[in-house]
């Protein structure tokens, strides 16, 4: 497996270059390293995972402040409810 | 790829489906037409369940529906003392040179006497719209439509781009092509879509319509979008978004005629042509702009179909496929599974679009959803 490629099964999803967030293609679990093609045909990027991310969730590729506005599919979302650090679950706890 | 063979309507128009309907202007004249299709098969009934008020959107979405050329002939049942008249409606679809009849329940005697007359009126137009002419139909003559339906996250990161790159292949054909996002799945998106709108007019009616749902952090998405990874309606709208591609917007449809140039269009119905903010209605609203088919994504795995357009369901959640393929067309869970890229689902998608378009039956329609 070459450092440019990730393993044979897709494990995370990031949609767009300047996003803030990934996505989980399968559950993965706290303590896993995974990673995340940082933008199409990109460097891989290992993100060491926080928290459980179940099935087609979201978790932090970058520490983000209580307040600042998260980016996917390159555009705002919403914004960070608290502090949440990179690799941990983004969701309806933590994201309005 | 097999030539789409369609029916050819009296004014030129061809479909790729060879509907009879039964239309009832009112909410008092909906039983009877479900009494006559009970005795018919092959006719689809559809309307408008409301009162006797007037409403030209709901009008002018009728006579859209059955002037559409995958419906060969319609009857129209009114109770008679309504605003919204079933002869000015036939009045209307007659226009196209196609078979119509109509029903007034009250002055014809009741229900009883109004199921002979639809019958017969049935009788004759099915008669002559089985004898369409067959003729072959341009792949870039046929429009396609897409939407989501009980999105998930698999939505946004799957059947949703698949959907916009087989978009994309018709769009490059010249084809027109519609998207349809009701105001909340455009919360936040008016950059986005400014951005590909073709003229600056374009663009400022792009923006307009992406500022009419209000963009409330408080407002949440439901339980089944949360449920699935989706936490902000603005997160909502760019996955919905996805689905129409990377082409030019050519234009925001706000009523049912058809644009006379090929592209890709925004589809924002009026306010009053809907009877309810549902998945079977947004069909049915592109189908009244003059879609031939609709491509709808799925994650939840909704069953629903349509009347007049068939619609085509795309699923990328392995839990759903795996739980409700009877319901399911397109299966493109591969790429949560890491083995189909984006760009392969899309042209798997264009390929049963074609299909269907050339007379492969879609599940829903199998299945008897022809939902109102």
């Amino acid at each position: 497996m070459s450092d440019t490629a990730q393993s044979s099964r897709r494990l995370t999803i990031k949609m767009g270059p300047t996003d803030d967030v990934a996505m989980a293609l399968e559950q993965l679990r706290a303590g896993a390293t995974v990673p995340v093609e940082s933008a199409p045909g990109g460097p891989i990027v290992q993100v060491a995972l926080i928290e459980d991310i179940p099935l087609g969730h979201k978790f932090a590729l970058r520490d983000i402040r209580a307040g600042e506005r998260i980016i996917k599919y390159n555009m705002e979302i919403g914004t960070a409810l608290k502090d949440i650090p990179r690799g941990a679950w983004v969701g309806e706890h933590n994201l309005e | 790829m097999k030539k789409i063979l369609g029916y050819q309507r009296p004014d030129g128009q061809v479909g790729i489906r060879n509907h009879i309907a039964l239309v009832y202007t009112n909410d008092c004249a909906k039983v009877t037409a479900r009494h006559v299709a009970a005795i018919a098969p092959n006719t689809h009934v559809f309307g408008w369940p409301h009162g006797c008020h007037w409403s030209q959107d709901a009008f002018n979405k009728l006579v859209a529906l059955c002037s559409h050329p995958n419906v060969g002939g319609a009857v129209i049942f009114g109770i008679g003392c309504e605003r919204i008249r079933a002869a000015d409606v036939a009045a209307q679809v007659a226009k196209t040179g196609k078979p119509t009849g109509w029903v007034n329940i009250e002055e014809g005697g009741g229900t009883i006497k109004a199921i002979e007359a639809g019958l017969r009126h049935v009788l004759r137009i099915t008669r002559e719209a089985s004898d369409a002419p067959r003729v072959e139909l341009a792949p870039q003559d046929l429009i396609l439509a897409v939407d989501c339906a009980a999105s998930d996250s698999t939505s946004g990161l799957a059947s949703n781009p698949a959907t916009g790159v087989a978009v994309d292949f018709h769009v490059d054909r010249g084809a027109i092509t519609y998207f349809l996002d009701v105001p909340e799945e455009l919360i936040g998106c008016g950059d986005c879509l400014a951005a590909r709108a073709c003229s600056h007019t374009v663009a400022a009616e792009l923006r307009k319509v992406a500022s009419v749902a209000p963009d409330d952090p408080k407002i949440k998405p439901p339980y089944g979008n949360i449920r699935g990874g989706i936490t902000t309606f603005r997160e909502k709208a760019a996955g919905a978004l996805a689905k129409s591609g990377t082409r030019p917007i050519q234009g925001v449809i706000t009523d049912f005629t058809r644009p006379t140039k090929g592209g890709l269009y925004l589809v924002s119905a009026p306010p009053d042509a809907w009877t309810n903010d549902s998945d079977p209605q947004c069909v049915q609203i592109m189908a009244a702009c003059g879609a031939h088919l609709v491509v709808e994504t799925t994650g939840c795995g909704t069953v629903t179909g349509g009347v007049v357009a068939p619609v085509i369901k795309v699923c990328a959640n392995p839990d759903t496929c795996a739980r409700e393929p009877d319901n399911i067309d397109v299966d493109i869970s591969g790429i949560i599974k890491g083995e189909m890229s984006i760009v392969d689902a899309g042209q798997i998608i264009y390929d049963e679009v074609m299909a269907v378009a050339a007379g492969r039956l879609t599940h829903a329609e199998i299945l008897g959803h022809f939902e109102d």
